[in-house]
């Protein structure tokens, strides 16, 4: 989720560290499809490009997510970097659009209260 | 404290237990009513808020709730607590029991679609020679369907369908939109018939027990509910073999009471009653209680397309706009296929299709999702389950809830017909949509896991014969002659239809009959 003018991408939307919150609270299978998955995209950026995936380019980090070019399917792949990507691009994608920073640009700094969604609240 | 005198014990508050409650106040009877959940304010007891005041922005804390694919992080709180209240599956087969626990059930939340079951149903082993018929047909039931569907307001189009039989309904004849006139058309060349989704209106906020029949039952004088009631089990007199009335807690204190009465009808929900029962240890002379659980098997988005010619913006405004339902076709007149019986759709046209169905990512994706708005044309597959007595729930005494009431352990499956059906439906719509000229742009035929669809049925079936069956033709025991179970549960098979119509007509029809059973001295 890159950055545009006037719309903050997923790193100024801090997601990352939200990324780290949501996984750390989650069950363990997640937190390896997670952990697995950086694990393996790492290994194939050092295979391909004989570097880390966190200083590849946009070119290169484009060859490593092939599998975001590949038609849906219900069943999540075998492959752990497949399958880290079709988790990621929903969860980053909503965190971003579901950010206060990506709202505040789009309500042009004033941030209306309101709109959102009907929360139901516990009843005791 | 309540009085002690009641002529019926009614546990449950939704759908069948509200039913029972609004007509055997109106005859007369002193009915006492038990629910596990609290009174909610439903018109309160929500806020607005942002996705970014929500602990998980939205997305949803990721341990709570993992059998309920409906919840999310708005909603959380209005499903049953899982730690509070587990229950245990194969965990080579999951299974998904979504529960409700409030004064009104899940008719507080249910999408309201409003159907009748047909003769397809009731007697669907004189059709296809599986399973068993009900002990009741379609003639038996109409007239009770004739008097819910008016106090629920159901709006839908007659359309003369032996399959899905026409209702007592508030006319729809909104015209489709001409996105979905050329779908109609094409569906009407292969003889698949098209209508109006029904849909239950209910009145302001509601078309629940909460609005539509506690109200009028409280209104005769005759009714006094106790929330936070959690059931334990049934009372037995252990020298006439007549129930006595049910042990429960309060939900908060733990505290346990009894409630007694002359009469008790169970209506908690098909596995909340059936889980009563077993723990009960009663009314269960033929074996068969808790057996043939079934559902209707659901995919949401099972074929995701998108209409060329609105891409871009480029068609008129109110070209692809509404939805409607294409009831069961297959296997009506002869065996037609490698699977028994039938599925049904619900499509909807307009909508913009989700990220993850375009193989694109970053602003790629932002500019697709653009281009995209308004094109999606998608597809709720809703299939028959076979009842089968291999699919059942058991007492699992190694596992209490909060209040310390032994769980249920559920063990089933979907078998090769459902696959085969579901295989069927996908190719059928994908097929559809093509030869409307629409771009099919996921498609999947793995039904979810089953309970998906909160429609789970059977488990405490009716029946002719006793030995067979738990439940005679009017939803009474066959062995204890004062206890009736009115809900889901007693149901012998199911449709592709869902089934809260039904529910409801059976509660009224067996609690006329229990009535005129108490005036005559025969319960």
């Amino acid at each position: 989720m890159p950055a545009a003018p006037g719309s903050p991408g997923a790193i100024e939307a801090r997601v990352p560290e939200f990324m780290d919150f949501l996984i750390g609270d989650s069950p363990l299978e997640r937190r390896q499809l997670w952990l697995r998955g950086l694990d393996a995209l790492e290994s194939q950026s050092q295979a391909h490009f004989r570097k880390s995936f966190a200083d590849t380019d946009a070119a290169q980090a484009d060859t490593l997510f092939a599998p975001l070019h590949q038609p849906w399917a219900y069943e999540l792949p075998d492959d752990p970097v497949a399958r880290l990507l079709a988790a990621a691009k929903l969860e980053v994608r909503s965190a971003t659009y579901n950010s206060y920073e990506r709202n505040l640009a789009a309500s042009g700094g004033t941030l209306r209260r309101g709109g959102g969604g009907l929360y139901w609240l516990p009843v005791e | 404290m309540a009085a002690s005198n009641y002529d019926v014990l009614i546990i449950g508050s939704g759908a069948s237990g509200g039913m029972a409650a609004y007509t055997l106040t109106k005859k007369g009877l002193k009915c006492l009513m038990l629910d596990a959940g609290p009174p909610v304010d439903f018109q309160n007891n929500h806020v607005t808020k942002p996705a970014w005041e929500l602990p998980y922005r939205g997305l949803g804390d990721p341990m709570r709730l993992p059998h309920v694919f409906q919840a999310n992080e708005y909603n959380a709180n209005q499903w049953v607590d899982e730690k509070q209240v587990p229950y245990t599956h194969d965990p080579t087969a999951p299974y998904n029991w979504v529960r409700v626990r409030y004064v009104g059930g899940k008719s507080l939340f249910w999408s309201r679609m409003s159907f009748r079951l047909s003769d397809y149903e009731f007697k669907a082993k004189d059709h296809d020679g599986f399973g068993d018929n009900w002990p009741i047909s379609l003639a038996d039931l109409a007239p009770y369907y004739d008097q819910v569907e008016p106090i629920f307001r159901v709006r839908g189009r007659k359309e003369g369908l032996k399959q899905l039989p026409d209702g007592n309904f508030i006319e729809d004849n909104t015209p489709w939109s001409p996105a979905v006139q050329k779908f109609v058309g094409e569906a009407g060349k292969r003889n698949i018939a098209v209508t109006k989704m029904r849909s239950s209106l209910g009145r302001g906020q509601l078309a629940s027990s909460l609005n539509l029949l506690l109200p009028d039952a409280l209104a005769t004088g005759n009714l006094t509910i106790i929330p936070d009631a959690v059931v334990r089990d049934i009372t037995v007199d252990k020298n006439t073999g007549r129930v006595t009335g049910a042990n429960f807690l309060d939900r908060h204190s733990h505290r346990q009471m009894h409630a007694k009465a002359k009469v008790v009808v169970l209506g908690a929900s098909c596995l909340e009653s059936t889980r009563i029962l077993l723990n009960s240890g009663i009314a269960n002379s033929s074996g068969v209680l808790g057996h043939y659980l079934h559902d209707q098997f659901y995919i949401t988005q099972s074929v995701q397309a998108v209409m060329p010619e609105v891409r871009n913006k480029t068609a008129p405004a109110g070209y692809a706009s509404g939805g409607g339902y294409i009831p069961r076709f297959r296997n009506l007149q002869t065996k037609e296929k490698d699977f028994l019986r039938g599925y049904a759709f619900d499509f909807t046209a307009g909508g913009t299709p989700d990220a993850q169905f375009f193989p694109l990512y970053g602003k790629a994706l932002d500019d697709a999702i653009d281009a995209h708005r308004g094109t999606g044309f998608t597809g709720t597959c809703m299939g028959t389950v076979l009842a089968r007595f291999e699919n059942y729930v058991r007492i699992n005494k190694d596992v209490t809830d909060a209040w310390g009431i032994p769980v249920l352990h559920v063990q089933a499956r979907y078998g090769s017909n459902e696959f085969s059906m579901a295989k069927d439906a996908i190719n059928t719509m994908s097929e559809l949509c093509r030869a409307c000229g629409w771009e099919v742009l996921a498609r999947h035929d793995q039904p979810f896991p089953p309970g998906y669809s909160i429609h789970e049925v059977g488990t405490c079936r009716m029946g002719d014969n006793p030995k067979t069956s738990v439940l005679n033709k009017w939803n009474q025991s066959w062995d204890i002659k004062n206890l009736f179970v009115v809900d889901g549960s007693s149901f012998v098979s199911a449709g592709s239809q869902n089934p809260t119509m039904t529910i409801l007509s059976l509660s009224m029809r067996a609690s006329e009959y229990l009535a005129e059973q108490m005036r005559k001295g025969d319960v």
